[in-house]
């Protein structure tokens, strides 16, 4: 029989262009030998489909990626209905950059060291910034080349930009013109427009700002005319942004968000069965948890009490987790309070069983220090809750989260006071400032588009904090006043404080993208 | 003019060595249906007006169609022809493409690809002959070949196992390493 089973293996893996190791035909060999010669050519179908899935260098297949998709094919009748939730770690949020040349996003497979083993790493920060917003902005309607044919009038409408070097080469008046470029203070109290090819002085006395928070280091569109080697800039705008499905249909399906899934889940027609089918799922999202405070606590017992009858799919909990550093004493209590959340959720056996708790760091709490993406909260801490709670989750910061065909971004910083410190302009009406800050964020393409003294973070890991394509929900905690939104079919929203600002929170329905907000009563 | 970007993305093409395959170019394709859009916008316009009675139109909308038409011409065109060269590729490299050249595909491309491999599989079996071997009519079964990369161990289909290392000479059946010579890992001495 072996011998028998050991050729067909071999031929079948032939014909499809494949050659097998020894070792991998062993592997084969054993694996398969059990079954009869009907089960056999079907399980063959499957292995060498399995094995054209993965991403092969050479059509040589060695005993790994036998055993990978032999595990994939037995693997694909078990868990299906797992795939609901996937968590992924911002450290592991694939790495795309847009090759300029071949105009698509090519998977990056360079060092994802944390640190960066030299200093290119930086600018290469900005310069794929640039070149998504770039591409984002070319393939805009106001900004692509006239069409043929077309009425005169639309021509009208179009605009071109420019890159710097464009300014920097002509002496003659070149009249209004827009350029593409990053604001920066090089000099102090000077801004200046950056981008690939050059670096121009920006005059922004005269400057009309649109709708945005123009913080340093953020992309702008910039119209004005350029003088004496400056620019002096009429109006200031962002790259215009463009929703997710635009995004998709230009780039297929490739899977941006993270996960195990190679293809993008949102064609998926089986999870988005599933996500209507759970009408009544929800997520429960709080923000500043302090677990050392015994009212939080018992405003913690009124909340799972009530839920406890219908228990919500997800508890997303963002740090801190202490209301104030508590100096030597600080892991301590730490620990403590946890112990006793764990405590207090295990009275509640149908949460533990139906419900995810999600936990995702602030910047007081433990780990290294205040760089952002921020690791999990370390095991020391976060063994006390999953020893009680088995479907607990201890997350990075920011964290995504993919549930059926939904992507939701949660990010924990207080970003509201961030940008605005350092925007260059403030608009007028400060109810609009939440929009403003979400119009920023999905312009820039990035969670956090200001300067890296002002919030640091590894360079090489910038691609995590990336907004692009846009998510289906962002949850912005901050400490600032609760607020809902949405624009480009993406909904941002802020817990708010839940220990400071009387007990609020967010929840969320996923089957009709509805946000609600809640609050605790005395 | 009408036409002449789509006429530059078959020129792209045609001016590409043969054997070769150009990044697809999707914004090219990209505004070329834009063009379409808008003549076809247009047309639908003053056939409506005609509809309505106006005259002196017609002219006009037969030279927007006959635009239409070519552009649609020259963008399948395009396709096809990528087609046959990525048919070409099955041919020449195998089912597995090497990176440089996969990356010059579009995402649809690559799935027609993969569909062609299964397909050709799939008949092949059903045949029960590897029609990728043999493409010219062998002279002998055996033949000598000369190793010009580590390959690692090979396998045979009667198990055999031999190990190919760079610069060593084996005296193979045709049939075990015709591929491995398309492939460029082994060179048939004369």
């Amino acid at each position: 029989m072996a011998p028998s089973v050991r050729s067909k293996i071999v031929y079948v893996f032939k014909l499809h262009g494949l050659s097998l190791k020894t070792d991998a035909t062993k592997f084969l060999t054993e694996v398969l030998s059990p079954l009869t010669e009907v089960e056999l050519e079907d399980w063959l179908d499957k292995i060498v489909e399995g094995v054209q899935k993965q991403p092969l260098s050479s059509s040589l297949i060695d005993r790994d990626i036998a055993e990978q998709a032999v595990q994939e094919c037995s693997q694909r009748s078990e868990d299906d209905d797992d795939k609901a939730f996937t968590f992924i770690d911002a450290f592991d949020v694939p790495r795309f950059t847009f090759s300029v040349e071949r105009k698509k996003f090519l998977p990056s497979s360079g060092s994802v060291a944390l640190h960066s083993k030299n200093p290119n790493s930086k600018p290469e920060v900005f310069r794929e910034r640039y070149n998504i917003l770039h591409q984002r902005t070319m393939r805009h309607e106001l900004f692509s080349p006239v069409v043929e044919g077309a009425n005169p009038g639309q021509a009208a409408e179009k605009f071109t930009f420019k890159p710097v070097e464009f300014l920097l080469g002509s002496t003659a008046n070149l009249g209004q013109l827009i350029v593409l470029g990053m604001m920066t203070q090089i000099k102090e109290g000077k801004y200046f427009l950056e981008d690939p090819t050059g670096v121009v002085e920006m005059d922004l006395k005269q400057a009309n700002f649109h709708t945005g928070l123009y913080a340093e280091n953020c992309f702008v569109l910039a119209e004005g005319t350029y003088e004496d080697g400056v620019f002096h800039v009429k109006a200031l705008g962002f790259p215009p942004a463009e929703p997710g499905s635009v995004t998709r249909s230009h780039f297929g399906s490739i899977n941006f968000f993270g996960g195990p899934s190679s293809t993008s889940l949102k064609a998926s027609a089986k999870l988005k069965a599933l996500e209507r089918e759970n009408n009544d799922a929800m997520f429960v999202i709080l923000s500043d948890v302090w677990l050392d405070q015994p009212r939080v606590l018992e405003k913690l017992r009124a909340l799972f009490s009530g839920y406890s009858a219908v228990p919500p799919a997800l508890f997303i909990f963002c740090g801190n987790f202490t209301s104030e550093p508590h100096g030597p004493t600080h892991y301590h209590t730490l620990k403590q309070s946890f112990q006793a959340f764990a405590k207090m959720v295990s009275d509640f056996p149908p949460l533990i069983e139906n419900s995810r708790f999600v936990f995702v760091p602030g910047s007081q709490d433990p780990g290294p220090g205040n760089i952002l993406p921020r690791p999990p909260i370390p095991s020391v801490f976060s063994a006390l809750v999953t020893d009680k709670i088995p479907l607990s989750i201890f997350a990075s910061n920011p964290c995504r989260i993919q549930y059926c065909t939904q992507e939701i971004i949660v990010f924990r910083e207080d970003l509201m006071n961030k940008m605005c410190r350092n925007s260059r302009n403030l608009p007028k009406d400060l109810k609009d400032i939440p929009v403003q800050l979400m119009k920023t964020i999905l312009a820039q393409a990035h969670l956090c588009p200001i300067p890296p003294h002002v919030r640091p973070m590894y360079w090489t890991q910038d691609h995590s904090l990336r907004v692009y394509p846009v998510p289906d929900l962002m949850i912005l905690a901050d400490k600032y006043d609760p607020y809902t939104c949405s624009s480009l079919d993406c909904m941002c929203t802020n817990p708010s404080s839940f220990a400071r600002n009387e007990f609020a929170f967010k929840v969320y329905w996923p089957s009709t993208r509805e946000l609600e907000d809640c609050k605790i009563t005395d | 003019m009408f036409g002449d970007k789509a006429l530059e993305l078959v020129k792209e093409l045609k001016r590409s060595l043969d054997g070769t395959l150009p990044p697809y170019n999707e914004d090219l394709v990209r505004q070329v249906l834009e063009e379409m859009k808008v003549l076809f916008e247009q047309n639908q316009k003053e056939v409506a007006l005609t509809v309505e009675g106006e005259t002196g139109l017609f002219s006009g909308v037969h030279l927007r169609h006959a635009s239409l038409e070519r552009n649609k011409r020259c963008l399948l065109s395009y396709i096809y022809n990528r087609m046959l060269r990525i048919k070409n590729l099955r041919w020449e490299f195998g089912t597995v493409l090497p990176e440089e050249i996969k990356d010059n595909l579009c995402e649809q491309e690559i799935q027609w690809f993969s569909k062609y491999n299964k397909s050709l599989a799939m008949y092949m079996r059903t045949v029960g002959l590897d029609l990728t071997q043999n493409m010219k009519p062998p002279k002998s079964l055996y033949i000598e070949v000369r190793c010009l990369e580590d390959y690692g161990e090979f396998e045979a289909e009667d198990g055999t196992v031999v190990l190919l290392k760079k610069n060593s000479q084996h005296f193979l059946p045709r049939s075990h390493c015709e591929h491995l010579i398309r492939q460029g890992v082994l060179e048939h001495i004369l």
